[in-house]
């Protein structure tokens, strides 16, 4: 009966179909009522024929966005420049834009002719080097330069999220997809072996700290990015080159992303309000588990494969799978899908109030925010409480600002670890729990004492607790003065501090095993608190003389980075049946510990820039840097780049084109480094930690050789590209770049004799190679409507060069660095299908050849391919007409081979362990010879689900991963009501997934690592939100 | 105001840049170490590394747990039907490789033992002349315990990683052993394996001036350190697999005096009581210093008996009398503690941990592991009598241990003749050591037939059967061999696994 009850609550908890479908039709109808209404605002309007040409030359500019002013009524012109436009009888004038001109004002007329001027000040994006702010157009490096709107189209609390497939060459790898959780970045492919390779954040100039602060060990970790609002982004500059990067020296080589958040605008007062809600869900997936009615007939064959002699008749061996199962409380005819069980609706909600504006030379920026995203997966979850103020002033020559954030975010997790963790609901539904193991018996939990069952581990009031709560707090204040001779000097003091307390409880009640039920409960306190201070001195001086312009950048910089924490464990709470789980209640001490290091920077930076004519572009940058991880003898480096620039179609042959509008070429060299190591990586010790203590007294060991001369590692990074525009209404930008890494810091494989497994030193070399193709335009437009598209495309193809070891080659259990192959190269047997005759699986036998063995152990590895995809990127559309927007993102992954080290932790059974229905309708028995699957064995382990490429899938995607469908009414009408916008939308996020046939999971992108094993699914979220401005 | 600002700027600028200028800003402090070079520098600092090394054999890599107990888990007194990955299982069922992670953290860390021994051995061989007599003492003493701990580490390794020395009273000395450590290796220094015979005279090199020195400089008379009566257990041990009998039987005889244990418990509750943790076990002449603080967590010994699957084997259930008092001790939680009717649903009810039951209290996480005990001294007595012929002392001395079966009373209860108490010493070692790792050495050293891989627990069923393992040797880690230093790879080592 408790079980019936479960069932009905079970069904009310999840997504129910009719709930989205009334939900569907009520905003449908809404729409409907909305467009009849705005259609009729619209009904009387005035048609206006027009031309636009340049002032100075009198050529046509085709291209030219002309808007019906206060209204989203918009067309542009053609090839002569000409448009027409229907215009709401009540708009009296025109607005014409283009690229690099003075926008113009003209009354509504039946004909008009439109002259519009030059402004070389005006452009339409300006890439910000964190140092300073460069025309586009000017700009000799690759960067991508990303708009606030583009971040916040997705319903995901970590704007780096929102990045993936925005940006050419920017791959994010999830490792898991619970809100707010850790992600990999990489920016052109992996240059780097044992040190970090993400890039460097800059957020208004100061470099923040972008790596866990949580407890590592964990694999449970919030991501800093996820404490900073989305909604703060005025824009994203992902810088990629040597002439992007190199002003940044020491830490750029995996590229810098630099983030600009908002500042005051026009008005003096304007405030916005906005809010999303929704919920998401588990997203689609190929992941069908069987019933306990087929498991049952299917692991007693299994069992009886696997001892044969145990019993003599097939039922003997049914009945004791039955008995095993019914002694786990299964009632004989039930069947629990257990990811059900543990999934949710999880609810989103951002809720964000803006209010900026100008006061005299005051402008001022601030936002409150709170988001709150629950997973879809039992116990996961994130918040963040947020708030920034951006001010900034002048009083004659001086100016003054401050850009200051705080957030306070609580992250909910668990371990995401590819090995498996009982903690983690979704590892111990499909190998503690399977389709015959009720969640309750009589009203409680069934099999937690025996097994992890993860609906008791996570029980609200007596379960387990894994929590960490992060304060980050920036603050940024500046002070320029302008000097005489076009001089300008500037000081700029960042403060980025990150406060962790992180809290992980294993319940004294539900938790099984000694560090739950048999302490009687553990508890870990980790506090971490990370300071990272940075003070920037730049002077500079720019001056324009004819046709030339100039502009020079010197700097000096100098960075602390403190980092401090400490952890203590206590055991048994005697409180814990009564709900009371917080460690002040423990009564027995354990284990407990401390670490503290510091870490400095001192840099010096020069930065030029030349411009002749608007034609040639030249740049160079250069960067000395003094970092205190390196080795006494070799703690300064210097860095530099040149870049240059041709624009062709400021040449005369070109100038007045009217199809090609727009050409350039670019080059660009330079070298840039790596410093992502330990904090005293370089030297050698006996560590003091209480590690090595013994029997409460003190102790040492050695853990590091000293290594005098380690020091960077060095990227060359090399890329050439152009930029093209047809018509100003279609963009292509292409580069090719080769970016060698040299001196890698690496952790050479030491002998164990030495008592020690590796030490640092700069040995080894790596490549990548690639293309980013981009492109963009409108492809139709009217006076309603118009319609833009983009794609874009990155390839790239990373080779290890060289390595220490003089067999070129370092071989692990499925894959292998070796020279001449990607650094994530699967090395591993390669499964060849089912021996017809016996069910066993069958390997290649030898390194190449067909010969086949059913011996696991005689086979040799072979190389299978690499995790890293050979090509990615997205393409959508974006539209508009008569105020309703519609954008449409896919994300595709091409090339990248996926892996499942931990096949019976995700569906293939063994061990009576829940089991996909493809496995038992297709496995190998007498019956069914050509089966796709081997015989099934109770113990897989000996057999069929060791390592092999027969868990080795295609990771190739197309992804629907954005939708967003919004309405604006017409400003006529709100502005009665004292609204200057109002908009409505709906967004759906990661709608839906085509993956390679053989792939079997819940989603193919996943860590850099390409491991799938006890994967967190993949989330589909849908929100609506109301954006509402005064 | 104009200028004042600007100067003010450029002073500040230039004099924020004068200070980050220099190195000695890049000079960052460094909070839990010291240098490498000068670490230990004085008796202090040699006791601290000492404590360091006891520290890495207490580690479940090292002696904490797989390295001292592997001789078990791949052997057929121990059942596991839970298979739980990571867990050594591979050891259980043969199924191991280059890259098992449990042979690789084995290597590694007794690896780590054995070179910080040697740095302690030489600190006090340099720190010795110019010490003060009171200095020479505690050198003598720690330079002691240093020896004792490599020649254990050394033992380990060679016996995981080496063929068995004697088989059966065959030599294979000249097989590969694994590298030996007189002074520390330094970082990219060429290194090779010497033989299975060098490793055991530097063993036993080791022990014997271990002993010498523990005469000069005395012992801490606490059993969680090395002490003179562990180090002769040891050597006992050692000389007991190169079949030395007389110096075996010696060795033991030393070990049983110096410590003063002539006599073992009998009584059912008493024999549990040993086990309640900490030094209860009166029994041991070395333990590792585990309790609630410092312990092997989720990847101790009482873990592996009690929640990841392990107990004893249907086989070797079998082997106990309904009146031996070891039975105490084999109870699976909430039933069998009585020592009837053992459920082997170990899934359901766990293993109570055995040795590692932590009986005093309930956490079977902060259990330790005694190394050195009295019962296998009055074991190798016996074997080494009944080779060297001497029976009724043979008798005498398995009778000390045989007496757990509380039925067996006298001499006139065990077997009188070399082979009967060869054979009876061959279950009885099985049932007295079950938990300290012996079996799968002394199924190897006597190259009898064995069954491998127990499954299908109530019933007595094993995967391999009827097996000789006298060659059985274990892979060298992969990325020992990879790394380029010198270690080679055992030559056939996957065809002496069991068929």
């Amino acid at each position: 009966m408790l079980i019936h009850t479960f069932q009905e609550s079970k069904i009310s908890s999840n997504v129910n179909p009719n709930y989205i479908s009334d939900f569907m039709k009520k905003l449908i109808l809404l729409f409907g009522v909305l467009l009849a209404f705005s259609l009729s605002a619209f009904s009387q309007t005035v048609s206006v024929n027009g031309t636009v040409t340049e002032e100075k030359t009198g050529e046509p500019i085709a291209g030219a966005t002309v808007t019906a002013k206060g209204t989203n009524i918009a067309t542009m012109t053609d090839i002569d420049g000409n448009f027409n436009l229907q215009v709401p009888s009540n708009v009296s004038k025109l607005v014409i834009s283009y690229i690099g001109m003075f926008p113009v004002e003209v009354d509504v007329k039946p004909v008009v002719k439109v002259e519009m001027e030059e402004n070389a000040q005006v452009l339409n994006e300006v890439v910000v080097t964190g140092y300073g702010v460069q025309q586009k157009a000017a700009f000799t490096g690759a960067a991508s330069v990303i708009s606030g709107e583009t971040v916040e189209k997705k319903s995901d609390m970590n704007f780096v999220k929102n990045l993936e497939g925005m940006v050419t060459g920017l791959q994010y790898s999830n490792v898991a997809n619970s809100p707010g959780m850790f992600g990999d970045v990489s920016i052109r492919g992996f240059g780097t072996i044992n040190s970090s390779s993400q890039p460097l954040y800059v957020i208004d100039g100061v470099p923040v700290n972008a790596d866990p602060v949580t407890d590592n060990s964990s694999n449970n970790n919030f991501d800093p990015m996820a404490a900073y609002n989305p909604n703060d982004i005025e824009s994203i500059t992902v810088l990629k080159d040597a002439s992007a990067t190199a002003i940044y020296g020491a830490r750029a080589a995996n590229g810098v992303i630099v983030i600009t958040t908002k500042k005051g605008g026009e008005g003096l007062f304007n405030a916005t309000f906005e809010t999303r809600q929704g919920f998401n869900a588990i997203s689609h997936n190929n992941m069908k588990f069987a019933t306990a009615q087929q498991l049952l007939p299917f692991f007693a064959r299994g069992y009886q494969a696997q001892y044969p002699t145990r019993y003599e008749t097939y039922q003997e061996y049914e009945n004791y799978v039955r008995d095993q199962m019914v002694g786990r409380g299964w009632d004989g005819h039930s069947s629990y899908d257990w990811m059900d069980l543990i999934s949710r609706k999880g609810y989103y909600a951002d809720y964000n109030l803006s209010l900026n504006g100008t006061s005299g030379k005051t402008n001022y920026y601030i936002n409150l925010n709170y988001n709150n995203s629950e997973g879809a997966i039992i116990a996961s979850s994130s918040s963040r409480y947020g708030g920034r103020v951006n001010v900034d002033t002048s009083w004659k020559i001086v100016s003054v600002g401050a850009n200051t954030s705080y957030s306070y975010s609580t992250f909910n997790g668990f371990s995401q670890s590819t090995g498996g963790t009982y903690s983690n609901p979704v590892y111990s539904a499909l190998t503690q729990m399977n389709e015959f193991m009720p969640p309750y018996i009589d009203g409680e939990y069934a099999n937690y004492i025996a097994y992890y069952n993860p609906i008791a581990i996570w029980d609200k009031k007596l379960g387990n607790i894994s929590r960490s709560t992060t304060q980050t707090l920036n603050l940024n204040p500046w002070l320029k003065i302008d000097l005489p001779y076009d001089f300008w000097a500037k000081t700029n003091f960042g403060a980025n501090i990150t406060n962790v307390n992180q809290y992980d409880y294993n319940s004294a009640i539900y938790y099984r095993g000694s560090s739950g039920i048999s302490s009687n409960g553990t508890g870990e306190v980790y506090n971490s608190k990370l300071s990272q201070l940075t003070w920037t001195n730049t002077i500079g001086w720019s001056h324009k003389y004819s046709e030339n312009f100039i502009s020079i950048l010197l700097g000096q910089e100098m960075q602390k980075r403190f980092w401090t924490y400490s952890y203590f464990e206590r055991t048994n709470f005697p409180y814990a049946g009564a709900g009371m789980r917080d460690i002040s209640t423990a009564a027995t001490a354990g284990d407990s510990g401390a670490y503290t290091e510091e870490t400095r920077l001192a840099s010096y930076f020069m930065d030029a820039h030349y411009d002749y004519d608007n034609r040639y572009y030249l740049s160079a940058s250069f960067r000395r840097d003094g970092s205190s991880v390196f080795g006494a003898d070799h703690r300064w480096a210097n860095f530099w780049s040149v870049g240059a620039k041709w624009r062709l179609s400021e040449e005369s042959f070109l100038k007045y084109n009217t199809v090609l509008t727009n050409a350039d070429i670019r080059l660009s060299y330079g070298t840039v480094g790596n410093q992502s190591i330990g904090a005293y990586a370089a030297r050698g010790i006996f560590s003091l930690d209480s590690d090595y203590s013994y029997d409460g007294n003190p102790g040492m060991a050695p853990t590091r050789i000293s290594n005098r001369d380690l020091t960077w590692e060095t990227s060359k990074k090399f890329d050439v590209g152009f930029d093209i525009s047809f018509l100003n209404r279609w963009h292509l930008t292409f580069d090719y770049y080769n970016e060698d890494t040299d001196d890698l810091l690496y952790q050479r494989p030491l002998s164990y004799v030495t008592g020690m497994s590796s030490a640092w030193s700069n040995i080894g070399k790596i490549r990548n190679r690639g293309i980013e193709i981009g492109i963009n335009g409108t492809a139709f437009h009217s006076n309603d409507a118009m319609i833009n598209v983009f794609a874009n495309l990155s390839y790239n193809q990373n080779k290890v060069l060289e390595l220490a070891e003089e067999s070129g080659r370092l071989v692990y259990s499925y894959e292998i660095v070796e020279v001449g192959r990607p650094y994530y190269q699967w090395y591993m047997k390669e499964y060849a299908g089912v021996d017809r005759e016996t069910g066993d699986p069958l390997y290649y036998l030898n390194e190449e050849g067909d010969e086949l063995t059913t011996d696991y152990s005689a086979a040799a590895q072979r190389y299978m391919g690499s995790s890293l995809p050979k090509v990615f990127g997205a393409f959508g559309v974006n539209a508009n007409a008569y105020g309703f927007d519609l954008s449409l993102q896919f994300n595709y992954r091409l090339g990248a081979k996926l892996f499942n080290s931990l096949p019976r932790g995700s569906g293939w059974g063994y061990q009576f362990r829940s089991t996909l229905e493809k496995v038992v309708q297709n496995s190998w028995t007498p019956e069914n010879p050509d089966a796709k699957y081997p015989i099934y064995k109770y113990s897989g382990s000996t057999v069929s689900s060791n390592y092999s490429s027969r868990w080795l899938m295609s990771g190739d995607y197309l992804r629907l991963s954005n939708i967003t469908f919004g309405y604006t009414l017409p400003s006529s009408l709100t502005k009665k009501a004292y609204i200057s916008k109002l908009r409505l939308y709906l967004t759906l996020d990661n709608v839906w997934t085509w993956t390679a046939k053989d792939f079997t999971g819940y989603t193919p992108d996943t860590r850099t690592s390409g491991n799938v094993s006890s994967q967190y699914p993949g989330v589909f979220t849908f929100t609506s939100g109301i954006q509402l401005s005064f | 105001m104009k200028k004042t600002i600007i100067k003010t700027g450029v002073t500040l600028f230039m004099g924020i840049s004068l200070y980050s200028c220099g190195n000695s800003f890049l000079d960052t402090p460094i909070y839990n170490a010291v240098d490498i070079d000068d670490g230990i520098n004085d008796v202090s600092t040699v006791e601290y590394a000492l404590n360091g090394t006891y520290a890495y054999l207490r580690q479940y890599q090292s002696a904490g747990n797989y390295s001292s107990l592997l001789g078990d888990y791949a052997s057929d007194i121990v059942y596991n039907g839970l298979e739980m990955g990571t867990h050594a299982t591979d050891m259980y069922q043969f199924i191991y490789t280059e890259t098992t992670g449990t042979l690789s953290s084995i290597w590694s860390y007794d690896y780590k033992v054995i070179d910080l021994a040697a740095r302690v051995i030489q600190a006090c061989e340099r720190l010795m002349p110019d010490a003060t007599p009171a200095d020479q003492v505690d050198l003598s003493m720690f330079e002691a315990e240093a020896r004792t701990l490599r020649a254990y580490a050394t033992l380990m390794l060679t016996n995981i990683y080496g063929h068995q020395v004697k088989v059966s009273g065959q030599s294979y000395e000249n097989e590969m052993g694994v590298v030996i450590v007189n002074s520390p290796v330094q970082a990219y220094e060429h290194i090779e394996r010497s033989t299975v015979g060098e490793c055991y005279s530097q063993i036993l090199n080791d022990l014997n001036t271990a002993i010498s020195l523990f005469d000069k400089g005395g012992d801490r008379g606490n059993m969680y350190y090395l002490s003179p009566q562990a180090t002769y257990g040891l050597l006992a041990r050692t000389q007991l697999y190169l079949e030395n009998w007389s110096e075996a039987a010696a060795a033991a005889q030393r070990a049983i005096q110096i410590s003063g244990i002539t006599t073992l418990t009998y009584d059912p509750v008493e024999y549990k009581a040993l086990y309640n943790g900490g030094k209860s076990n009166v029994e041991s002449m070395f333990a590792l210093a585990i309790n609630n603080i410092d312990n092997n967590g989720t990847n101790s010994a009482g873990q592996f008996f009690n929640n990841y699957g392990y107990s004893l084997s249907p086989y070797l259930n079998s082997l106990y009398a309904e009146t031996d008092c070891r039975r105490a001790i084999l109870g699976f939680t909430g039933v069998g503690d009585d020592g009837e009717s053992l459920p082997w649903w170990v899934d359901k009810n766990p293993f109570n941990g055995g040795k590692y039951g932590y009986f005093g209290g309930s956490n079977v996480t902060y259990a330790t592991n005694y190394l050195v005990n009295a019962p296998e001294m009055f074991l190798i007595q016996a074997e080494a009598y009944a080779h060297l012929n001497q029976l009724s002392q043979a008798q005498e001395s398995l009778l000390v241990v045989a007496k757990r079966n509380n039925a067996i009373t006298s001499v006139g209860d065990l077997p009188s003749s070399t082979q009967g108490i060869i054979e009876f010493l061959y279950e009885e070692r099985a049932r007295e050591l079950f938990q300290e790792g012996f079996r799968l050495w002394d199924l190897r050293r006597w190259n009898v037939a064995c069954n491998l891989d127990a499954i299908a627990a109530p019933e007595i069923m094993f995967v391999y059967n009827n097996q000789r393992v006298g060659d059985l040797v274990f892979p060298v880690p992969a990325n020992e061999v990879n790394s380029g230093f010198g270690v080679v790879q055992n030559p056939n080592w996957s065809s002496s696994k069991p068929k």
